[in-house]
């Protein structure tokens, strides 16, 4: 397989990502929305590293993505740092606490690592909110600065566009690279068999930890990103709930599918802005496509389609041949 | 020169003793059979062997070495490959990179550099490739390289097994029940898969239940039955072994056969 082909996918993405916004400038969908969606894109794309590939389930991973917000949040606005070393910091951090905690946590399986991350999502959560002198209490964080690279303000709309559009194509393609290398296929192989990798000398834990780690620091990144471009944060948006966001944006799209958590992290985030005209039926509809997706489209929406229409296409061109006879 | 020495093995699990006192030598070059009725503590032996199981006594030695204390995966890079007797396949991969995490100890680059993909990654990426498909094609399997595994019948699935266990360059290959499950041409297949892979200088230890196929690949057998050695030799004395005949035919052919 060619690089070029490799990436055919990924240069698709890079074109409609730069062509939206210059279609559609004064888009609320694009510039607002569209931002938005970088960050669940992110989330998405680095979750599905650890669920889709590794076959492990996190239902805390947003407490990283809070931690990195939060790190920027007090660093910028009670110590006066710029936003990039409290970037920097944030990262450590949280780089620090997913390695401590990935080893204990990882030899669980099943039902139990889903129980312990979600524990330790609400754990931190439960931080967030009672930890008042640091990080504001329930009430949350204001006045958080904008970000600034080399002297160009991240200040618009189509501008933090810009920025998103970057750092989420870098996350699709840094995936990308992953999943087709040794390191990739060993993620893999932790799924398919754990004891057949490890007899063909992959160190599982490591391999675990360390994809667990990865991807805590991708939404560490996200995070403090969505600090500064909020510029406030409040504990609302780190909790369980949204931890419960981003796997389901993951399932949606399809595991074990860049693009799948691409396409997933995308609806999850259209969908309740265009179900908004439903006003109170919102939540129903939502939760009734995602009962029907789960039902008739276990693989994945994105996944599903693809196969489907593949298949389709196999089916219809027998039967162009037979008509042409 | 013994590759493998095993001496005085012991496995209990909750006081029933799985595999007890048990000593062997396997030669550096040879194929041998474990062989033994079920239960005798067959797969529980190579369990051991791979560093999946801890022993409860005795010693393991590989190339002079003791393998005490070793996970799986350092096992593995020792040198010591092996195939399950219930297919431990990848089947979320294609058959290609089922084979391609065969190689996976051969190689060095780790999560980061792949993700930044640095130009050492591709070459290597490369060279993962070729040795994979040379092990394919030693299988007879390189046309079904990009085939998802879930595509592949049990036979085949079977001889994936064995390639992505080649591919890792093994001194010693541990095969579990290989030829479960397929059927006579399959078998015959086999076979010869298995003198080639020991004309390839790779020493092979096979637990296997069809005996035709062991008389006819083993230079040397080994019988188990409840966990300890009952008998010990080439194919022939094996054969003629009365202990072996009434362990596997019952006592009373002892008799007639006396």
């Amino acid at each position: 397989m060619s690089a070029l082909h490799r990436l055919h996918g990924f240069l698709a993405l890079v074109v409609a990502v730069a062509l939206l916004p210059v279609l559609f400038p004064d888009n609320y969908f694009v510039t607002v929305v569209g931002v938005t969606i970088g960050f669940n894109v992110m989330l998405a794309v680095a979750l599905n590293l650890f669920i889709g590939f590794a076959g492990q389930i996190s239902l805390g991973h947003a407490a990283f993505f809070g931690m990195g917000a939060y790190a920027s949040a007090i660093l910028t606005t009670r110590y006066g740092w710029s936003p990039w070393p409290a970037m920097g910091v944030g990262l450590v951090i949280v780089y620090v606490v997913a390695l401590l905690i990935s080893r204990p946590i990882l030899k669980l399986k099943g039902h139990y690592l889903a129980m312990a991350t979600l524990g330790f999502g609400i754990i931190v959560n439960i931080i967030m909110v009672e930890a008042v002198d640091w990080t504001g209490g329930p009430d949350g964080m204001s006045g958080i600065p904008g970000l600034e690279l080399f002297g160009w303000a991240v200040d618009s709309d189509l501008r933090w566009y810009a920025v998103m559009a970057v750092v989420m194509l870098a996350t699709v393609l840094l995936s990308l690279n992953i999943i087709d290398s040794r390191a990739g296929r060993a993620l893999r192989a932790v799924h398919g068999s754990e004891v057949a990798a490890q007899t063909l000398g992959v160190d599982t834990a490591r391999v675990k930890s360390q994809v667990f780690v990865l991807s805590a620091c991708l939404a560490s990144l996200a995070g403090s990103l969505f600090a500064h471009q909020q510029n406030f944060i409040s504990p609302v948006s780190f909790n369980f709930f949204f931890s419960i966001e981003v796997v389901t944006m993951v399932v949606l799209g399809g595991l074990a599918s860049t693009y799948g958590a691409v396409f997933g992290a995308i609806v999850l985030t259209l969908l309740p802005q265009v179900l908004v005209v439903f006003e109170d039926y919102e939540v129903l509809i939502l939760g009734t496509i995602l009962m029907s997706i789960m039902i008739f489209l276990p693989q994945g929406l994105f996944v599903g389609l693809v196969r489907g229409s593949t298949g389709l296409l196999r089916r219809l061109r027998p039967a162009a041949v037979a008509t042409g006879d | 020169m013994a590759l493998l020495e095993v001496r005085e093995l012991g496995k209990a699990f909750g006081g029933v003793a799985a595999i007890a006192d048990l000593s062997f030598a396997v030669p550096e070059g040879s194929i041998y059979a474990v062989i033994g009725p079920n239960g005798a503590g067959k797969t529980t032996l190579f369990n051991m062997l791979s560093g999946v199981y801890v022993p409860s006594d005795g010693a393991i030695e590989f190339d002079g070495s003791s393998l005490a204390g070793l996970e799986p995966h350092q096992v593995a890079t020792r040198g010591i490959s092996r195939t399950f007797q219930n297919l431990q396949i990848f089947f979320n991969m294609s058959v290609l990179e089922n084979v391609m995490v065969g190689c996976h100890q051969r190689a060095r680059s780790g999560l980061y550099r792949a993700a930044l993909r640095l130009p050492g990654v591709v070459r290597e990426e490369q060279q993962i490739r070729a040795w994979a498909l040379e092990a394919l094609e030693f299988c007879g399997l390189a046309h079904l390289a990009e085939r998802p595994a879930d595509a592949l019948p049990y036979g085949e699935l079977k001889r994936v097994e064995i390639a992505r266990a080649l591919a890792a360059d093994p001194r010693l290959l541990l095969m579990d029940e290989p030829a479960a499950g397929l059927n006579d041409t399959e078998t015959a297949e086999l076979r010869e898969l298995i003198r080639r892979i020991g004309a390839r200088g790779v020493t092979v230890l096979l637990v296997e239940h069809n005996m035709g196929l062991v008389m006819q690949v083993s230079d040397t057998v080994l019988v188990l039955d409840y966990g300890s050695k009952l008998a010990e030799g080439t194919t022939t004395e094996i054969q003629n072994d009365p202990r072996v005949i009434a362990a596997y035919l019952g006592g009373e052919v002892q008799y007639a056969v006396q």
